[in-house]
Order: structure tokens, then C-alpha cells, then sequence
């Protein structure tokens, strides 16, 4: 393949190639666009460093979506260390942020949406984003999360129930 | 009709403008940035090895030194024992000349006892029956 006579090129290829998409996968993990870049350039490095682990069996987007979203809930987690002993959680401060950030595309039905997303535990969270947005079918979802589809369809339904259930009237 | 169906699909969030466009160079930086500091980071994980194996290298040069230094000195002052021995024996001899030699081998014999009496040659010879040796 041509990733092995010219790493280089591949690199530039694969960057060209997914960094948008990659961008809104990692986006709706850290909702932060500062973050997002961060952890963006994180997960390029590390695709860089081990391009050439990359085994052909697995598809290439989802080899890069696994890493994408595991650096991304990395740093998810670390944040909600500092968070530990605060007053308000850190989906709080992003739920509370979400509406002043320029770079947020909705109007106040989608602000709702993204509010209710960040309710969700970190799993049903990824399994949702992946499913509704991103239109993944199962199979992919399981190679890229390791778990068997009846468990990502039963995390996709819970999911969907407690948004409902947040973005019902009162 | 679920109230999420309401709400059209689309990406909740975007990017700033260009931002896509310069990502890559922003990247590379970034990637050699890194390249540097883990080959500065290497060498700052392996400095304290290096200084500790040299600091131990040290000490086992200066002691090796220290003896090598005690051992020459040891053998030295065995070696000018054994030559200060050597040579004190060899004044001995020295002035030990051939007369004294010969003063003290024939010192040990009295020269007294040496010179036997008529009397006892005579009673030896009448002993031995060979007096008639005495009036030859």
C-alpha cells in the first residue's frame, strides 16, 4: 500500500480525508471547540505514530474513530476529576456554556437536544451520537466500541428514552 | 410523534472559518514539536542512569587508584625489607675478613688439648703393646 513507500503522503491523505468529520465526532464528546482541536490534533498524532499498526482487517475510519473517541473520553474523564468536588458537574458547565459558544450551530430545539444528550451516561452518549447522527450501522459500532450489538441497541433505545423523556414539555 | 423527530438532524456545532485549512500545518508543528520533546525527554529519563553510572564509574576508578596505591606502597616496603636484610648481611660479611675466619675455625680447637704429655703417649703405646715404638 502507499502509506508504506510514502508514510508522508498517506499522513496528508488520511488528515484531508477525515480531519472534518473526525472534528465532529470529538465535537459532540467535549462540545468545547478548544478542547476539540486539542484532542483532534492528539488523535492525528496518534493515528501518525501507529499508521503502521494499522491492520487492514479492521476499516480505516473506524480504526480512526476508535482513537478519536478514546482520546476524546480520556480527556473527558480527566475533566470530570477536576469537577469532582465542585458545586455544579462538568456536563453542567457545558450544558451551562453551550448556548454562549460562537460555534454552536442550533437554535434553542437543538440546545435542548445537546442538553439532553449531556444527561446521558458517557456510553449511551457515544452510542447515541453514533447512531443518530453519524447514521452507523451496528456492525460498525460494535467493531469500534468491542461490544456485541444487542448491547449498543439496548444502549441506543435507553438512550433515546431519556431524551424524550428531558425534552417533553412539563 | 416523538418529540426528537420534531427537531431537524443536523451538526449541532461547527468550526471557525479556515480552520480546516490550516489544521494540517497546525498539526505538523505540533508533530514535530512533539518529535523534539520526546527526544528531549528520552535524554532526560536516561540523564540520571547516565550520571549515576558515571558517578559509580568514578568511585570505582578512585578506589581502584587508592589501592593500586596501597598495594605499590605495601610491596615497596617489603621489597626494601627484604633489601635492607640483604644488605645488612652483606656488611656482615663484609667485614668479615679471611683472618677472623680463620681465627674462629681454629679457635674452636684448644691447641692445649692437642699436645698430648710423654706420659700419655707412653702409657698409650705400653697399652697397646707397642712400646718398642717409643725407643725407636
Amino acid at each position: 500500500m502507499f502509506r508504506e513507500e510514502n508514510p508522508d503522503y498517506a499522513f496528508h491523505f488520511l488528515v484531508k480525508q477525515y480531519q472534518e468529520r473526525l472534528y465532529h465526532v470529538i465535537r459532540k464528546i467535549l462540545i468545547n471547540h478548544d478542547d476539540t482541536d486539542d484532542i483532534l490534533q492528539e488523535s492525528f498524532i496518534k493515528i501518525y505514530q501507529n499508521l503502521d499498526n494499522f491492520r487492514e482487517d479492521s476499516g480505516l475510519f473506524s480504526w480512526m474513530y476508535r482513537i478519536a473517541v478514546n482520546e476524546a473520553l480520556n480527556f473527558l474523564r480527566k475533566q470530570k476529576r477536576k469537577y469532582v468536588f465542585s458545586a455544579i458537574s462538568y456536563e453542567d458547565k457545558l450544558s451551562q456554556s453551550l448556548t454562549a459558544d460562537a460555534y454552536f450551530d442550533g437554535d434553542e430545539a437543538q440546545a435542548k437536544l445537546q442538553r439532553a444528550i449531556l444527561k446521558l451516561p458517557h456510553k449511551q452518549r457515544l452510542v447515541f451520537n453514533m447512531k443518530y447522527y453519524d447514521n452507523m450501522k451496528y456492525d460498525e459500532m460494535a467493531e469500534i466500541l468491542n461490544t456485541s450489538k444487542g448491547a449498543l441497541k439496548a444502549s441506543y433505545h435507553h438512550a433515546v428514552k431519556k431524551i424524550e423523556k428531558h425534552l417533553a414539555p412539563d | 410523534m416523538k418529540k426528537l423527530d420534531n427537531i431537524p438532524k443536523k451538526e449541532p456545532f461547527k468550526a471557525p472559518d479556515g480552520y480546516f485549512d490550516s489544521f494540517e500545518d497546525r498539526l505538523k508543528t505540533r508533530i514535530d514539536a512533539k518529535k523534539e520533546t520526546q527526544r528531549t525527554s528520552l535524554w532526560q529519563a536516561v540523564k540520571p542512569y547516565f550520571y549515576f553510572a558515571a558517578f559509580f564509574a568514578a568511585i570505582v576508578f578512585l578506589l581502584k587508584i587508592g589501592i593500586n596505591q596501597f598495594t605499590d606502597k605495601y610491596n615497596n616496603e617489603s621489597q626494601n625489607a627484604n633489601i635492607a636484610q640483604s644488605e645488612s648481611l652483606y656488611y656482615e660479611y663484609e667485614f668479615i675478613s679471611d683472618d677472623m675466619i680463620y681465627d674462629e675455625l681454629t679457635a674452636s680447637v684448644d691447641s692445649s688439648d692437642n699436645e698430648l704429655s710423654d706420659e700419655a703417649i707412653a702409657a698409650y703405646l705400653s697399652e697397646e703393646e707397642i712400646e718398642y715404638l717409643l725407643y725407636e
